[in-house]
């Protein structure tokens, strides 16, 4: 069987990590305390249970799909980078195991667990079909979708372990790249792409066959998407061209794997931002020409101008500063760019890009003109900005330690006398300072809109109470687990798991200041939006959360401190 | 200047370090030998601060390892047996970030990374990427970092292992110099002729027990159990290794491959000029005569066998 050396070693090797087992269970009980929790009373009607039942069976649907989004590439993120880390791809080629081999039997073993955790899941869902409400055709149709999933998405994360230096590097595009597939119908729409007469008019309907999210809704509400009961469902689509664009998949990496790590150094973060550096620097600067007659009218030397220009950034000394954060800040990717912060002027270009595009669309409320007037649009962008940040610097400072720790370069910096306090306040204070040009968005985005009248100016004070101190609780959040798991990988998905956890964690102890999006999204008010008491009130409650967070704050660093020098592996 | 009392270091059931007990005084260039898995990262490890010994105590500059962690790092400088790599860094921007973090003050900064680029002979590389330098140039600089705040003690852990011939022709000459400088250095490594010639000391470990520490000299004569010296005569071999063979003073006799005959001296007899006088007064001419020259890697052998322990 081709592939089954490869497969034989890899389920092997799952088996004796605790992770499998860990995934398998933190799957089931999430499922499963969802299926407690919602399950219908005794005593109600057949009617009630069986709604009961259909409610409960399409979210534990669309909770399954990203379950699957976020496992399947955690999974797989790692499958061929860890084998180009440690030197044992090559011998794999040299022993005469094709590149066809490896790839599938890396790809059916990880696909195998994924589809064994649905499989698991299989009894819950004989239980709610028991309860009536759903059919066993919708059922059947739910699995197909969802297993679909997993096929497409462990082929993903398959095919960009291939090409990534990194498993962090993999994992993130992967996600990158299943949010844009559960994302892109809405995406589409918003550009004008698709539009709403394709939801119900004849023939297949694009944004159920780019999108298992859709997909999955067209099976729970078909009458949604077709405007009679007659019309053809096109719901196999999806699955369909998910298992096409698998075998693709599958198939380029295993074409491409003898030169994979060729292919990965030169596609690197850095060659790339190398060139948008050299891109935006020639865009926005003046031309070497105009340069050379610049410098000799001020007496310099023309060629050293332009040099200076192009050539290399010139280095930052440390000084007296803290050295981790003068590391942070220069000793990466973005801060290498000599032109970095032109990168603001790009950002900001595309905002404003984005508000011509939101003017022509309809309004969400019923009583505005256009999209980009209508109050509800602003709060829905501003809770968007504010998750993403979060998750970025939750992710950055994610890997900040584990990447070190992978390097080699931890152990030297436990040989000096770094002291607990300085490595985080260095860290910490490095990462925001790194995410300030995407920080200062949503300020812009507010400033610019309360200064035209649409939104209220305490929504900007809002704001300014509500975004720093998360951004500092978020960082030390991801510096924690990053010290406390040992590859960036596992540090990646515990960091992204524990913020999906906090955006749902307001509805349980009312801590809003711990979910940044749900913040953006109340305290963005239009004119008027709050009242004198309900200002106060917000104020109040603002205030609170501003304390709950840097009460949060303290008790990260504590625990920090507590362990650090055990995290970071000295003898304390 | 280093010394463990009973040093124990238990990984679960599996005990790496067994009651090792070690003193190396100042100046002195202790090599640490041992097969892979003896114990000697272990050792070092918690030298450097990196790992708590189980049990036992372990001093560097007489301060312990439990509870003077801080101190002892302000005084040591380790290199691990894999190289750490900040992407995007060059050489001065990491010797100038290991600067801070050690304290050296701004002022003084520049001309203390200018000194160590010269003693590691790294200057022309000052502003090249760390992660393009090739391995040898990595080790010394890997050198250069850790001797930025002057440390009295050097740990290196294997820092000629998987360097060519000419790197490691390198580092010795600058592990020389720094001997010259009065550093005390413990070095871990299995190129044992490299020891033999840097050395002063050696320690000879094997799961986690030390099986032999001293000079050099102390370690050869350890294993030699009486003395073998070899001659060669102009004719009548068989006969002389027989008679020989029969002398109070001989264990053994024997003709071998060479045609030489290999004697063999009792353990207390150390002045073998009665073999010469006795082949003469017999009538046998001499044609050479030597004596079997054992080194620090028959010593290893020896001794790691467990044929002296």
């Amino acid at each position: 069987m081709i592939g089954a050396p490869v497969i034989r070693r890899e389920l092997l090797s799952f088996s004796r990590r605790s992770r499998t087992y860990a995934f398998q269970t933190l799957f089931l009980g999430v499922l499963s305390v969802g299926l407690i929790t919602w399950w219908p009373a005794a005593g109600q009607s057949s009617g009630d249970v069986a709604d009961r039942a259909r409610e409960i069976f399409e979210y534990g649907g669309y909770l399954q799909l990203m379950l699957l989004a976020m496992l399947a590439p955690a999974f797989t993120a790692n499958a061929i980078t860890e084998e180009k880390r440690s030197n044992t791809l090559d011998l794999l080629l040299l022993t005469g195991t094709g590149p066809f081999s490896i790839v599938l039997g890396k790809y059916a073993s990880r696909l195998g667990i994924l589809l064994f955790l649905l499989f698991l899941t299989l009894p819950l869902n004989f239980a709610l079909l028991a309860l009536g409400g759903i059919s066993a055709v919708t059922l059947l149709q739910e699995v197909v979708l969802l297993f679909s999933m997993a096929v497409l998405a462990t082929a993903l994360g398959v095919f960009l372990s291939t090409f990534a230096t990194r498993p962090s590097g993999a994992l993130l595009l992967c996600y990158g790249a299943l949010a844009a597939v559960l994302a892109a119908p809405y995406a589409l729409s918003s550009a004008g792409v698709i539009d709403d007469r394709v939801l119900t008019s004849e023939g297949l309907p694009l944004e159920t066959a780019l999108s298992p999210l859709w997909d999955l809704h067209y099976v729970f509400h078909p009458s949604r998407h077709v405007s009679t009961a007659s019309e053809p469902t096109y719901w196999w689509v999806f699955p369909l061209a998910a298992v096409g664009a698998s075998l693709v998949l599958v198939l380029v990496a295993a074409l491409l794997l003898p030169r994979a790590r060729d292919l990965g150094n030169r596609l690197s973060l850095r060659k790339v931002m190398e060139v948008l550096d050299f891109v935006i620097g020639y865009a926005f600067s003046l031309k070497p020409k105009y340069k050379r007659a610049l410098a000799k009218v001020r007496g310099q030397d023309p060629d050293e101008a332009v040099r200076a220009s192009f050539g290399p950034a010139l280095r930052r000394p440390i000084g007296r500063g803290n050295p981790i954060y003068w590391k942070e800040v220069t000793v990466n990717t973005v801060a290498r760019m000599k032109h970095w912060w032109r990168l603001n002027v790009l950002l900001f270009a595309a905002m404003f890009g984005s508000y011509g595009l939101f003017r022509r669309l309809p309004p969400l409320s019923p009583n505005e003109t256009n999209l980009l007037s209508d109050p509800q649009l602003h709060k829905i962008l501003v809770a968007v900005l504010g998750g993403i940040l979060v998750l970025l610097i939750t992710v950055m400072a994610a890997t900040t330690v584990s990447r070190e720790r992978e390097d080699g370069t931890l152990i030297l910096l436990a040989t000096t006398p770094m002291e607990c306090g300085t490595y985080v306040f260095g860290k910490t204070v490095g990462i925001l300072r790194n995410v300030s040009f995407l920080a200062v968005i949503p300020f812009v985005h507010v400033l610019i809109f309360t200064a035209v009248g649409l939104l209220t100016p305490w929504s900007l004070v809002f704001l300014a109470l509500s975004i720093p101190s998360a951004l500092v609780a978020a960082t030390l959040q991801g510096i924690l687990v990053s010290l406390m798991f040992r590859t960036t990988l596992k540090a990646i998905v515990a960091g992204i798991a524990l913020i999906v956890f906090q955006f749902f964690l307001p509805a349980v102890c009312c801590l809003p200041q711990c979910n940044l999006p749900a913040t953006c999204y109340y305290v963005i008010e239009g004119p008027g939006g709050f009242g004198g008491t309900a200002t106060a009130a917000i104020l109040l409650a603002i205030g609170f959360g501003l304390c709950v967070q840097v009460v949060y704050s303290f008790v990260l660093y504590s625990l920090i401190r507590g362990g650090f020098d055990q995290y970071v592996g000295r003898a304390g | 200047m280093i010394e463990t009392r009973y040093l124990t270091k238990s990984y679960g059931k599996l005990v790496a370090l067994k009651e090792l007990n070690l003193t190396i005084d100042q100046g002195d260039i202790f090599g640490f030998i041992g097969p892979n898995g003896a114990g000697k990262t272990t050792t070092i490890r918690i030298l450097a601060t990196l790992l708590r010994p189980t049990s036992g105590q372990a001093f560097v500059c007489g301060l312990s390892v439990n509870g003077q962690a801080r101190e002892i790092r302000r005084k040591i400088g380790y290199v691990p047996d894999e190289f750490g790599t900040y992407e995007d860094m060059t050489v001065a921007e990491y010797l100038e970030f290991f600067g801070s973090l050690y304290g050296i003050p701004t002022k003084e900064r520049k001309t203390v990374i200018q000194g160590v680029l010269d003693l590691t002979d790294l200057n022309y590389k000052e502003t090249a990427q760390v992660d393009s330098l090739s391995r040898g140039m990595r080790q010394r600089l890997a050198i250069s970092r850790v001797l930025l705040h002057d440390p009295e003690v050097l740990l290196l852990d294997e820092p000629a292992s998987g360097l060519d011939p000419r790197a490691r022709i390198e580092i010795r000459e600058l592990l020389k110099e720094l001997r010259n400088m009065g550093k005390t250095i413990l070095i871990s490594s299995h190129i044992l002729s490299e020891l033999r010639e840097l050395c002063t000391q050696v320690g000879i470990i094997e799961e986690g027990t030390l099986l032999f520490s001293g000079s050099l000299g102390e370690a050869i004569s350890r294993v030699r159990k009486g003395d073998v010296v070899r001659v060669r005569l102009r004719e009548g071999s068989e006969g002389a290794a027989a008679l020989l063979a029969e002398h109070e003073f001989v264990t053994a006799a024997q003709l071998d491959e060479g045609g030489f005959v290999e004697i063999r001296l009792k353990e207390q007899i150390d002045d073998y000029t009665f073999v010469p006088e006795f082949l003469v007064s017999k009538g046998y001419r001499i044609l050479e005569l030597r004596e079997e020259d054992i080194d620090l890697e028959d010593a290893f052998m020896k001794l790691t066998r467990g044929q002296v322990s």
